[in-house]
């Protein structure tokens, strides 16, 4: 029997790049969309539900990604990962979301114990001293940091994310840094 | 209860006699419907459609009478076709287009009727052209675009007019391949004058010129009728009903030899000509 | 890259039994690297991933809604009734605002020539609206929509009454702008009527015919009474309404019995 032709698609959109997907998808492919969505669903899934623990909304708020890439595709600048781009859309969607329904989250609920130095050679997973500061932070210091370092919001959008006033996401941010500093130098 | 049944079907356009005297029966399976242009085959099609009443004879479709009107709709429900030039919204994209007949056909539920129609898009590879105006398509592609409504739902009566046409070699082969698989088995009627498709998915051939059934049988059996009338020479000769200049550069003629002329084996494309050449009217 | 995530701390990482820092580096690494992606996907539930794509695909796969759909929409009407609604003929800017000008103009002749000019007008648009939903440009897919279930019947119905919708709504505008305002709607089960016999005619004869012998009997009709009487309006007041009321009837039944006849393309078609 012949190759199905669609067959053919699917092996020449699982080859494709994220960038050259993003390109389809703003051409109207939404068979590139399923195979993106397929790609990075589930980081963006995992990594939301660790700032909001109610899985339903995460549900919603992953759908409103998707939703925004489909609409949004052209714009990407071809600056930096594509799973950057996705985060940034993911992640505000998420303030959005919170902000609408003045679901106050807060903090993870659950603070897993910080592994053993022996635990951490046996996974890899040491980053040095760095990461030793950062954990000798409170866990309130550091829900300010990754909100604003790595997950990129400002300070408004993380006070809504966290559920506090944008002053002592300010006055936190500061300690952070000044205790990072001091444990560093 | 599955199959199709006319029975001394007649239709007259003014003064032309589009069907004389129909007789054919079709269970599941696929069969060919072979004629000249204006032979009747699209009237035919019409019939079978239920977009046309005939002016005499019976019909049965399915194990109903398209007559009655609540039969006509529980027919509609089962049916599908694929007219020569279905026409199109000016606007329509190509996933609207198969939701609009998805509508037609009663498939209410959005979600459902949705996948149908990524489904039959996908049968048809226009999945890519999802997105694109009707109106920027290719022939070849509104072609594949009018068979993917006519798979809408699952058919048990599919019919199909000049499915192949403007569609390249490999398209045709994959037309070819979709039709003889499609899995609820239901009885096509395929009119084309692609005799390469009817030899290659048809179980059985219909001929159709001048309104009547010239031939109702096996495609190796329409070989046959043409069986010691094609011969090959190099001079031609008045008395052939037609002849050509193959590739090889002899002549091939159908009908009555010229005198010194070869036997040669027929296609089903010598006994068609044979057949609807000697009722008048060649296409 | 020197580190990847195992097996055992993308558990980990799903099931929030990571450290925050080791987690944030989890967070970070994901962003660049597409084989630890691959294992993030497996880990979440197949059937959420399921789930969440059926609710993308569905907004995705909504054809662009036209505001008139959103509008039925909310009014209740089913989305595929709106759907049939909002590809009628008459549905195009260009055509309401044609009849709107149309209307508009008849409003302000009326000023001079008497408001039967309005309540004249507004019916042959509608007649015109009607027989350019039975033509080619209004059904293109006429063979289609003739051997399906749904049936030509029901869509003739449906945009016939969407011409009359449209057209009234297109005419409060310009009524406004009568005289005699209160007469506006006057016009009304006129249309109905003439509606109801164009599509009577369409039957034996090409929609155009049709219309323009409707039209023609409209225009002689309103002349003759008009000019007959003494009362002005005198087609529009209450025993003509009785008359347009019996004639409607009248109408209904005779094409509930040759209903079987909107069964059938209009146009001829090739053999």
């Amino acid at each position: 029997m012949a190759v199905d032709n669609r067959d053919v698609i699917r092996a020449e959109l699982a080859n494709a790049d994220d960038r050259d997907l993003l390109s389809l998808i703003s051409e109207g492919r939404d068979d590139a969309l399923s195979e993106l969505y397929r790609r990075h669903m589930g980081w963006l899934v995992l990594r939301l539900s660790r700032r909001c623990p109610d899985s339903s909304l995460i549900d919603e708020v992953v759908q409103d990604t998707f939703m925004g890439v489909w609409r949004n595709a052209r714009q990407f600048r071809g600056d930096g990962a594509v799973a950057a781009w996705i985060w940034g859309i993911g992640v505000r969607r998420l303030v959005d979301r919170l902000r609408r329904s003045s679901r106050p989250i807060g903090l993870e609920n659950t603070i897993a114990p910080e592994p053993s130095a022996e635990d951490l050679v046996l996974q890899g997973v040491d980053h040095g001293d760095m990461a030793a500061a950062l954990r000798a932070l409170s866990p309130e210091l550091q829900a300010v940091l990754r909100a604003t370092v790595l997950d990129g919001l400002t300070t408004r959008e993380a006070s809504v994310l966290l559920g506090i006033p944008q002053g002592t996401v300010k006055s936190r941010l500061l300690r952070a840094r000044r205790q990072l500093k001091e444990a560093l130098a | 209860m599955s199959g199709i049944r006319l029975t001394g079907v007649s239709k007259r356009y003014g003064r032309v006699q589009a069907l004389d005297g129909i007789d054919l029966s079709a269970e599941r399976g696929i069969t060919g419907l072979l004629g000249p242009n204006g032979a009747g085959k699209t009237t035919l099609l019409r019939v079978l459609a239920t977009v046309q009443a005939p002016d005499a004879g019976s019909v049965e479709l399915l194990g109903h009478d398209p007559a009655d009107a609540e039969q006509r709709r529980s027919i509609r429900r089962r049916l599908g076709y694929m007219p020569q030039e279905p026409g199109f919204y000016d606007n329509f994209t190509v996933f609207e287009f198969v939701d609009y007949i998805a509508i037609l056909k009663q498939l209410t539920d959005r979600r459902k009727r949705h996948d149908e129609v990524r489904e039959v898009l996908g049968l048809v590879e226009l999945t890519a052209e999802a997105r694109r105006k009707v109106r920027d398509l290719s022939g070849g592609m509104r072609r594949r675009l009018a068979l993917a409504q006519a798979l809408l739902d699952r058919p048990d009566l599919l019919l199909l007019d000049e499915p192949t046409s403007g569609l390249d070699p490999a398209q045709r082969l994959r037309f070819r391949e979709l039709v003889s698989q499609l899995p609820n088995r239901p009885v096509v009627l395929l009119s084309t004058h692609q005799t390469e498709d009817i030899a290659a998915v048809c179980e059985r051939v219909v001929v159709i010129a001048a309104g009547r059934v010239q031939f109702d049988g096996a495609p190796d059996a329409l070989r046959q009728v043409a069986v010691g009338r094609v011969w090959i020479s190099d001079r031609p000769n008045a008395q052939t009903l037609l002849s050509w200049r193959s590739g090889d550069g002899t002549l091939r003629h159908v009908g009555e030899p010229p005198s010194g002329a070869d036997l040669v084996e027929p296609t089903i494309d010598d006994a068609y000509l044979l057949l609807s050449g000697s009722s008048g009217g060649a296409s | 890259m020197s580190w990847h995530i195992t097996h055992e701390i993308m558990t980990e990482y799903r099931d929030g039994r990571l450290g925050a820092v080791t987690a944030d580096s989890t967070d970070a690494h994901l962003i660049e690297c597409p084989d630890c992606r691959t294992l993030a996907t497996r880990a979440v539930d197949p059937l959420r991933r399921e789930r969440i794509w059926d609710e993308i695909v569905d907004e995705v796969d909504q054809p662009a809604a036209r505001w008139l759909e959103k509008g039925l929409g909310r009014l209740g009407v089913t989305a595929h009734v709106g759907r049939l609604v909002a590809l009628a003929a008459v549905v195009r800017s260009s055509w309401l605002a044609t009849a709107a000008a149309v209307l508009a103009l008849a409003a302000f002749a009326s000023h001079s020539l008497g408001t039967i000019t309005f309540l004249v007008v507004a019916p042959l648009l509608v007649v015109i609206g009607v027989a350019m939903s039975l033509s080619p440009s209004g059904a293109p897919l006429e063979e289609l929509e003739v051997s399906s279930p749904t049936g030509r019947l029901r869509l003739v119905v449906v945009r016939s009454s969407t011409v009359i919708v449209a057209v009234a709504a297109t005419a409060v505008g310009p009524a406004l702008m009568l005289d005699e305002i209160h007469a506006a709607a006057l016009w009304l089960l006129p249309a109905v009527a003439c509606t109801l016999l164009t599509l009577f005619l369409s039957t034996v004869s090409k929609p155009v015919t049709a219309a323009a012998v409707v039209s023609v009997l409209w225009v002689a009709a309103v002349t003759a009474l008009e000019m007959s009487a003494s009362t002005p309006l005198v087609s529009f007041q209450g025993p003509a309404q009785m008359v347009f009321s019996v004639l409607v009837c009248g109408l209904l039944a005779a094409m509930t019995l040759r209903r079987d006849r909107f069964d059938q393309p209009a146009r001829k078609a090739a053999r």
